[in-house]
């Protein structure tokens, strides 16, 4: 028996996962936004060019649709599945405070909803 | 190799050269000829507007942002490029991080508020984490501490307003640094160094 991670079925799956979560770690006090990595907007961006999408507004509804929200990732390990969210916080509550916010809301949340991940949180900038 | 003809210059009905007359137009000093004939005056009358359209875009164009606006694009751009490794906060029980963008742009806006004090760089040596990513040269090269909470060193350089007193200043800027690292990631900085690199001089000061 190896220590197989549990699985995802699929990209229904994942997609699900990167909504719920990204719907709880929104409704955190303190969460300005979740912020993509450079590979998401290289992602977005090339989408655009090719799909004549034009919009910053439209190339958001294309990211829910096609791929996981901006600001998550979720990769399969030999140890289970990771969740990692990138937020943007502001200074009150302080930004450790809320990353444990938004930790506990949105396992609490992949429990509702019967999915499970190791839920890690970055906090990658600070508004003041 | 055959050279481009040279476009022949514009010469209008009357016989002279448009662009002689908008020189002396802009110049403002039109000769008899070109006051009176019909030609030339609709050179100088077009090279008026021409102008006062050039100045208008100029003064509409030539205006410096809202204060801030650049350095607040420039660090989401820079955060978004170059996050720099991550930070393990201590609360967080190896599940919470921080990027040393985060940390730094924190720190910055903190230091902001002392008005005699402006931070040029500043830049941290962070304990090693489990999952870090990023430039390994971003953080410096301090041992990492046994105690989680712990951010063995800030190192920051900034400029001072003359006649501010320069240890007091820095006295400051080190109480509003270890401030902000505990109240905002839980963090201790171990050490904060400060170097003051310029002295501003009041404006006038020759």
């Amino acid at each position: 028996m190896t220590g197989s991670p549990p699985p995802i079925r699929g990209r229904i799956d994942r997609d699900r996962m990167a909504r719920v979560a990204a719907g709880a770690a929104r409704s955190v006090p303190g969460v300005l936004r979740l912020q993509p990595d450079l590979k998401h907007l290289v992602g977005r961006a090339a989408r655009d060019l090719f799909s004549g999408l034009g919009t910053a507004g439209d190339a958001e509804v294309s990211d829910i649709k096609k791929a996981e929200p901006a600001g998550i990732d979720i990769d399969r390990g030999p140890d289970g599945t990771d969740l990692t969210l990138r937020i943007v916080t502001g200074t009150v509550p302080a930004p450790h405070l809320v990353a444990i916010d938004v930790r506990r809301v949105v396992t609490d949340a992949l429990t509702a909803a019967e999915l499970t991940a190791r839920v890690l949180v970055v906090v990658v900038d600070v508004e003041t | 190799m055959a050279l481009e003809p040279i476009p022949p210059r514009e010469l209008l009905p009357c016989g002279r050269d448009a662009d002689t007359v908008a020189e002396h137009a802009a110049a403002g000093a039109p000769d008899d000829h070109e006051r009176a004939c019909p030609y030339c005056g609709e050179i100088i009358t077009g090279s008026a507007a021409v102008d006062a359209a050039a100045t208008e875009l100029a003064q509409d164009t030539d205006t410096d942002p809202s204060p801030g606006l650049v350095p607040a694009v420039m660090q989401t751009v820079w955060s978004e490029l170059r996050p720099g490794r991550r930070i393990p906060l201590p609360s967080g029980d190896g599940t919470t991080f921080a990027t040393e963008t985060a940390v730094i742009s924190a720190i910055t806006g903190e230091l902001d508020l002392i008005s005699d004090l402006t931070v040029r760089r500043i830049r941290l040596a962070a304990a090693a984490g489990p999952d870090q990513k990023g430039d390994p040269d971003a953080a410096g090269s301090a041992a990492a501490p046994d105690d989680p909470a712990a951010l063995p060193a800030v190192t920051l350089s900034a400029s001072a307003r003359y006649p501010a007193d320069i240890g007091a200043l820095a006295a400051q800027a080190r109480a509003a640094v270890v401030h902000c690292c505990q109240q905002l990631f839980g963090l201790t900085p171990q050490r904060v160094d400060i170097d003051i690199t310029d002295l501003q001089l009041p404006v006038g000061t020759p």
